[in-house]
């Protein structure tokens, strides 16, 4: 397969073309900017057949988005940081109206302080909103993930967005060489949508969104709870006929040597790869040590965690957001997902820090320390 | 043939409510081939409850301040899946419309969609129980202007049509056909619409249910609600008035002003026809 | 694998430099990153990107801090606080856009030196545009982890026509004249 030198951004806005997204409604907030850039030159230039909406916020980029899947069109924005926040009202709606979107969150730390750069607070804040959430850690997975996740999100048994975490800078401006699938490869994946159950017809009229009494509401959040855990199933369908087609195996987590590791490392993002890299370091000093990374959040696949930490003695969590006032959201998972195992968490990489094999490190060195080890803390700042 | 019948009967609006009305006429001339949406507001009770809808034709209930930006969606989407002669329409009140809704409103108009947006103006937050808006009359009593408002209402009218929005209207669920008229105008309109239309509140204004229409044809008939056009720019008053009925008969029919002295009326009455001699002066420009 | 850092300024194209730099090595089945180290954007501002080649796939997404070498678009650059020499040790490389001489003291911080005149190849061959396929082409020279054909291919598909033609040329260009100075 051609390799193509691109950047994360670049590789999401790829996956976004050859799935043929019909509806772009987006604002420019950095990190994210340069994917909705992409989308606006790839349609005024023919290459890509949409209607781009030039929202004035990511409140109405949001609402355009869930407007428009509503009725049919294969509907794709992009945000960041506090624009997601401001988008918090409509993820709400876009989950519940189960409308199959599919939204890169390019991680970024959410204020204040102001901060430009990578952590995931922002994504994290979204957690409970019903939508699956992805981590990719390439530029290859930022382009797979958006084709793969339309399969996902349109599955008649899921009907759910789909948020796909890409850690600023770290991987939306790193260039790294990507496998380009053809258009012809894509289309046979990934056929277009056929919209199903919430859909704005004049044919076929439907009230959608309507004030629901109490003796209705938690039948259909169940309805929801229900999709997550099909969500969970098909995706495991999905990332298979996805390495059917492109020769490309995902799965909802990623292990690297942890079979015979007595101690395993926990990340998410572009921090896991550095991780890996921090297992060859460590193990060369003799630390039998092995790296575990969450791909899916949401669902989280607490049967896949338990698997694969099930011969390790000891875990160690990195988180890339604060968890302020208790333990931060991946540690609280893993820990809930293998509550006997030795327990450490550690919080790293907030906004911009640099996690490095020397992060890691210092993570082995409070291994078995109690609450909230924050990593690479600078004395006297 | 059956007529088309847009909007259900037996729906749970005040007694008295000029918005339903309008709403059945409005429906009426657009058609089946409309897809409404409402925010969570009085016309939200039209969209459904429960297991229950009103309208015939697809509806979404949106959120409050987010009518004009769920419906650039839709309709960019309809656009794209070759269904561009589906209407697309938002109803909603002055809250979400001059408040909150205020920027994806603009958002929209100055992106160009073509979109009918109605405003149905009760001049407050009626749903959530009589709340001061921004549309809310100088003087007037609401629950969270216990002394009655200070300052007058904002100007949407004039900020849209400072905006260059193709087509802007005013209405009156009082004069229904001149509705109907600027509804049908509205349609034919290939860009966003405005339709501001005045719709008499006998709850939250405090007069007799029965009493609707003559209030809201007073509001009308002494100047203070303008019925005009602006088409690219050009006003066109589409009613006008040989002479004004004293305003004071206007502000006197409601106890929502029943706090004001008859010289606080009077002074409102005049700064408000001075109102209507305005815009008479904006069509001769 | 090496591990490469670009110094540059903003708008003297150091970024764009390294992106070119994975292209190139895509050419030769080779994995790269290029990963831009992001500040407030401001013309004239130092500006830094990371850059990785290897045989292998590259797991780490981390920042350079021990360099096997430097390549350094402005010999202005101590002026503003920037010191190139940082974290470079043992067997390590300078890559150089300047017209003089290098100091012998910062030159003895590496085991080798290629200096060439980015600025001025450039100048005669494409007017005022940033300096940076030059500085691929002095990379190429100095270094040998990528071949300067892979540099000219890479620059050709990025930029199509007659600016691909002529900005390999002054990567040619910088290739051939770049003075390798090695004190091991």
């Amino acid at each position: 397969m051609k390799m193509t030198a691109m950047n994360g951004n670049d590789a999401a806005a790829a996956g976004a073309r050859m799935a043929r997204v019909q509806v772009v409604a987006a604002y420019p907030i950095t990190p994210q900017t340069p994917i909705v850039e992409n989308l606006a030159t790839a349609i005024d230039k023919g290459d890509l057949k949409a209607n781009y909406i030039n929202v004035e916020s990511e409140h109405s980029a949001l609402c355009a988005t869930v407007g428009a899947s509503l009725v049919g069109a294969r509907a794709f924005t992009a945000t960041a940081s506090a624009g997601l926040a401001l988008m918090h009202e409509i993820t709400g709606v876009a989950a519940g109206c189960r409308q199959p979107i599919v939204m890169p969150v390019v991680n970024r730390a959410i204020p204040s302080p102001w901060s430009l750069w990578c952590d995931h607070s922002d994504i994290m804040g979204e957690r409970d909103q019903g939508w699956i959430q992805l981590f990719a850690e390439t530029c290859q997975e930022a382009l797979d993930f958006v084709i793969l996740s339309y399969r996902l999100a349109e599955d008649k048994r899921v009907q759910l967005p789909v948020m796909i975490g890409i850690d600023g800078f770290f991987l939306s401006h790193i260039t790294e060489p990507v496998a380009v699938p053809s258009q012809e490869q894509v289309d046979a994946y990934l056929p277009p949508r056929e919209p199903h159950n919430l859909v704005l017809d004049v044919d076929n009229p439907l009230a959608i969104n309507t004030l629901t009494p109490p003796g209705l509401f938690t039948e259909i959040k169940y309805q929801h709870k229900q999709a997550m855990e099909n969500a969970a199933v098909v995706m495991g369908k999905v990332f298979a006929s996805f390495a059917a087609a492109f020769g490309r195996k995902y799965s909802v987590v990623k292990k690297y040597k942890t079979e015979d590791a007595d101690i395993v490392f926990v990340a998410m993002g572009t921090m896991a790869g550095t991780g890996r890299d921090a297992v060859d370091a460590l193990r060369s000093k003799g630390h039998k040590v092995g790296m575990l990374r969450i791909i899916s959040f949401r669902p989280f696949p607490t049967e896949a965690v338990q698997d694969a930490l099930k011969e390790a003695e000891k875990v160690i969590v990195l988180d890339r957001s604060a968890g302020l006032g208790s333990t931060p959201p991946l540690a609280l998972e893993v820990s809930r997902a293998v509550p006997d195992k030795s327990f450490t968490s550690c919080v790293a990489g907030l906004g911009g820090r640099d996690v490095t094999i020397a992060t890691y490190e210092q993570a082995l060195s409070v291994t078995g320390k109690t609450g909230v080890n924050w990593l690479d803390l600078k004395e006297g700042e | 043939m059956n007529k088309f019948i847009g909007l259900a009967n037996g729906i749970t609006t005040c007694e008295g409510c000029a918005m339903e009305t309008a709403a059945r006429h409005m429906i009426e001339i657009l058609g089946p081939r409309t897809i409404i949406l409402t925010p969570p507001s009085c016309s939200a009770i039209l969209t459904g409850f429960g297991r229950e809808t009103g309208w015939t034709v697809p509806s979404f209930m949106s959120n409050l301040e987010a009518v004009a930006a769920y419906g650039s969606g839709v309709r960019e989407a309809l656009d794209i899946l070759g269904k561009g002669d589906v209407n697309v329409v938002g109803y909603a009140g002055d809250g979400g419309t001059l408040d909150i809704g205020l920027q994806a409103l603009s958002g929209a108009i100055e992106r160009g969609h073509r979109l009918i947006y109605i405003c149905y103006d009760n001049e407050a937050y009626m749903n959530t129980g009589i709340q001061r808006s921004s549309a809310t009359p100088a003087g007037a009593w609401t629950t969270t202007t216990p002394g009655g408002k200070r300052g007058d209402r904002k100007d949407i009218d004039g900020m849209l049509v400072a905006q260059g929005i193709p087509y802007l209207a005013t209405a009156s669920a009082s004069y229904i056909d001149d509705f109907r008229n600027k509804v049908a105008t509205a349609m034919k309109v290939d860009g966003p619409s405005f339709i501001h239309l005045h719709s008499a509140c006998p709850t939250g204004w405090r007069f007799n249910p029965a009493e609707t229409y003559r209030v809201g044809k007073l509001a009308v008939d002494c100047g203070l609600w303008v019925l005009y056009e602006v088409v690219n720019g050009k006003y066109r008053v589409t009613r006008k008035l040989k002479s004004l009925e004293p305003a004071s008969n206007y502000f006197t029919a409601q106890g929502r002003f029943k706090h004001l002295s008859r010289q606080e009326i009077d002074s409102l009455a005049a700064q408000a026809q001075e109102g209507y001699y305005a815009i008479v002066a904006k069509e001769n420009d | 694998m090496k591990e490469i850092i670009f110094y540059g300024r903003g708008g003297q194209g150091a970024v764009t430099a390294s992106k070119w730099l994975v292209s190139a090595a895509v050419f030769e089945q080779k994995y790269a990153h290029a990963l831009p180290a992001f500040g407030q954007e401001r013309q004239g501002a130092p500006v830094y990107a990371y850059a990785r080649i290897d045989v292998q796939p590259i797991a780490t997404k981390s920042f350079v801090y021990k360099p096997d070498c430097a390549v350094v678009f402005d010999n202005h650059l101590p002026a503003l606080g920037v010191d190139y020499s940082a974290g470079i040790k043992g067997d390590k490389i300078l890559v150089i856009n300047s017209q003089t001489e290098i100091d012998p003291q910062i030159a003895s911080a590496f085991s080798a030196v290629g200096r060439v005149d980015a600025t001025g190849i450039t100048g005669d061959i494409l007017g005022r545009v940033p300096a940076n396929a030059a500085m691929l082409g002095a990379l190429a020279a100095t270094t040998n982890w990528i071949s300067i054909d892979s540099v000219i291919l890479a620059l050709k598909r990025s930029m199509p026509g007659r600016m691909g033609e002529l900005n390999a040329k002054a990567a040619q260009e910088a290739f051939s004249v770049t003075a390798v100075t090695r004190s091991k």
